[in-house]
């Protein structure tokens, strides 16, 4: 079976500045898969490549077999697009109509074409109501929401969306996603950035992580989260802890790994929610402590943060 | 191994291969051209604007043709009057669709960089070209406004007869051909450059002032005339003038070889700007357009 999309080692520099160094990922139609990583890591930078909007240094990209480098323009029929900040990539003084008309116009669609494709996608996304309005009177969220349609316009088989929830509202992204995921299980293939872990938990099928130019992690959700090897985090406040009694936590036997993310929370990630709470209960006391404390199950973020240092503290050794 | 999927064409078609179809040059232009003509219906005051400038430089001409006297070359009668009237609207004709057709693409583009629309177009297959090209359209169009009533000032006052109306208008049709591919090479300075205003301005003072649009180039020195002589301005202006003034212009050259510079200039001009459009591209795309 074909690939949707497959890069292998793709290396980008802007300037002398390397971005990416062998960037490797691949994923199928009907298939969902999520670019996570920290601020400059590169997914922006690999979106666009993957996209056609930015040349490469290195390495290889195919989409549905097509090879970027030797039919870029078979890549851009393609691809659906959405850039990040890219809110503003729409004329002002145009209506969002007219917008999408021009747009679908670049992409050799008829007129009765991306009249049907703006009535099923205002329907979809929620903006009939605003498809007379000038787009410079629109909110960020309802500008984002027509760049999301202007994307989708030619009903790709490929969706490459950078952070394509940015500033909508919950309703409004509820409803983008909910497309999103029925088009995925009508069979296109979508790879989303996204910082906002709701996201990934709502549509992704796989998550691939961005770190030091490359792709090191990828999995599904559920097997992100089963590294962490425990099922629930109790989370102390650091406040109230000494550093005798922080360090008697770590060591407890119970506490699978600490999770150091949050400045104001010590997160002890427990195998055991019954005997691991009792344990650290226990070690309170025994200390004398009065700390705050909850109790919740493992998420996302924290795989990803417990993968991200681990990475980093592999790169730092 | 992922190798194996990557093909100059596809294993197996796409079963589901999307709406998006080639968007040849002709419709991405005239998408364009109508999108910005709607656009600049929207900012009305800056149309009012420009036709109020272009009204200005009418009446100034008009005054300065009552109050001074301009030798068309070494040893002729000076133009004075409806002549010297007619010598500076043959330069105004070309003159309303310099600085806007330099100016407004290059404005169009340096925006759509700034907003991200451009990478947008850039991730398209649409015609690149025709984009480019739509904004010069457009703008083109839109001289046609101030265009059309000076040309008929100018056969009210000139008489040069249907044949030599018709030979004018042609001239200036074939200097539209390669201002747009100029048109389009200035815009290209803004995806390269993005702020590439003050350049654009001295193209717009060359194509005017150098190449003869209130001056005989005769009156100017030597090393001047050569410039003068590689714009193709130069003998839009000289073919117009010619047209409109008859025997009392004496051309730079036979008015047969004027025609040719101007369709060469055409040719080398929309060869040149195809050429760049595909660097300037592959070069955007390199340093990434967000970096520019």
């Amino acid at each position: 079976m074909i690939e949707a999309v497959t890069a292998e080692a793709v290396c980008k520099r802007y300037g002398a500045v390397p971005v990416l160094e062998g960037a490797s990922l691949a994923f199928r139609r009907g298939e969902t898969l999520a670019l996570l990583g920290r601020n400059g890591a590169g997914k922006t930078t690999l979106v666009k490549i993957l996209a056609a909007a930015l040349a490469k240094d290195g390495g290889r990209v195919a989409v549905l077999g097509w090879d970027l480098d030797r039919a870029p323009e078979q890549v851009q029929h393609l691809c659906g697009y959405v850039g990040q900040d890219s809110e503003r990539s729409a004329y002002p003084r145009l209506t969002v109509r007219e917008n999408l008309r021009f747009f679908g116009a670049l992409r050799g669609l008829r007129r009765r074409q991306v009249d049907a494709r703006i009535a099923v996608l205002a329907g979809e996304l929620g903006f009939e109501d605003r498809l007379d309005a000038l787009f410079g009177t629109l909110s960020g969220g309802q500008k984002q929401t027509a760049i999301i349609a202007r994307a989708l316009l030619h009903d790709p088989p490929v969706a490459l969306l950078d952070e394509p929830t940015k500033g909508l509202d919950p309703v409004a992204a509820a409803r983008v996603r909910g497309f999103l995921r029925r088009q995925v299980r009508s069979g296109m293939a979508l790879l989303l950035t996204s910082h906002i872990l709701g996201d990934v938990d709502a549509l992704a099928d796989r998550v691939a992580l961005v770190h030091g130019g490359s792709v090191p992690v990828s999995g599904t959700p559920a097997a992100l989260l089963g590294a962490v090897g425990a099922a629930d985090v109790v989370e102390v406040e650091r406040a109230s802890l000494t550093a005798r009694a922080r360090a008697r936590l770590s060591a407890l036997a119970t506490v699978v790994r600490v999770l150091d993310a949050d400045p104001e929370w010590m997160g002890c990630a427990i195998r055991d929610p019954v005997a691991g709470l009792a344990s650290i209960l226990a070690v309170l006391q025994a200390e004398g402590l009065q700390a705050s404390f909850r109790q919740r199950a493992v998420t996302l973020q924290d795989a990803v943060l417990e993968h991200l240092s681990a990475l980093d503290a592999r790169v730092a050794a | 191994m992922i190798g194996a999927a990557l093909q100059a064409s596809p294993t197996s078609p796409a079963p589901w291969p999307g709406l998006s179809r080639p968007a040849p040059f002709r419709r991405v232009l005239a998408a364009t051209a109508a999108k910005n003509l709607r656009v600049a219906r929207r900012y009305l005051p800056n149309l009012l604007g420009r036709f109020a400038q272009l009204g200005f430089r009418v009446v100034f001409f008009l005054l300065l043709a009552g109050a001074v006297a301009v030798r068309p070359a070494a040893g002729a009668a000076p133009l004075t009057g409806s002549e010297l009237f007619a010598f500076f609207l043959s330069g105004l004709l070309l003159v309303v669709f310099i600085r806007p057709s330099l100016w407004a693409p290059m404005e169009a583009a340096a925006a759509d960089l700034q907003s991200g629309t451009l990478e947008y177009l850039f991730a398209t297959p649409g015609s690149r070209y025709g984009y480019l090209a739509g904004a010069v359209l457009s703008e083109l169009a839109l001289g046609l406004v101030g265009f059309a009533p000076l040309f008929a000032v100018m056969v009210w006052i000139a008489r040069p007869g249907f044949a030599g109306a018709a030979l004018m208008l042609g001239a200036c049709a074939l200097m539209l051909v390669a201002l747009t591919a100029l048109g389009v090479m200035v815009a290209l300075l803004a995806v390269l450059w993005r702020q590439a205003g003050s350049l654009a301005e001295v193209l717009g003072v060359v194509f005017e002032m150098v190449a003869g649009a209130y001056l005989p180039v005769t009156a100017f020195p030597a090393a001047l005339r050569w410039v003068a002589h590689a714009l193709p301005y130069t003998w839009g202006y000289d073919l117009v003038r010619h047209y409109a003034l008859g025997e009392r212009w004496a051309t730079l050259l036979p008015p047969g070889q004027e025609w040719a510079m101007i369709a060469a200039h055409a040719v080398a001009y929309t060869a040149l700007s195809v050429h760049l459009l595909g660097r300037a591209e592959r070069r955007a795309k390199r340093t990434g357009l967000h970096l520019l």
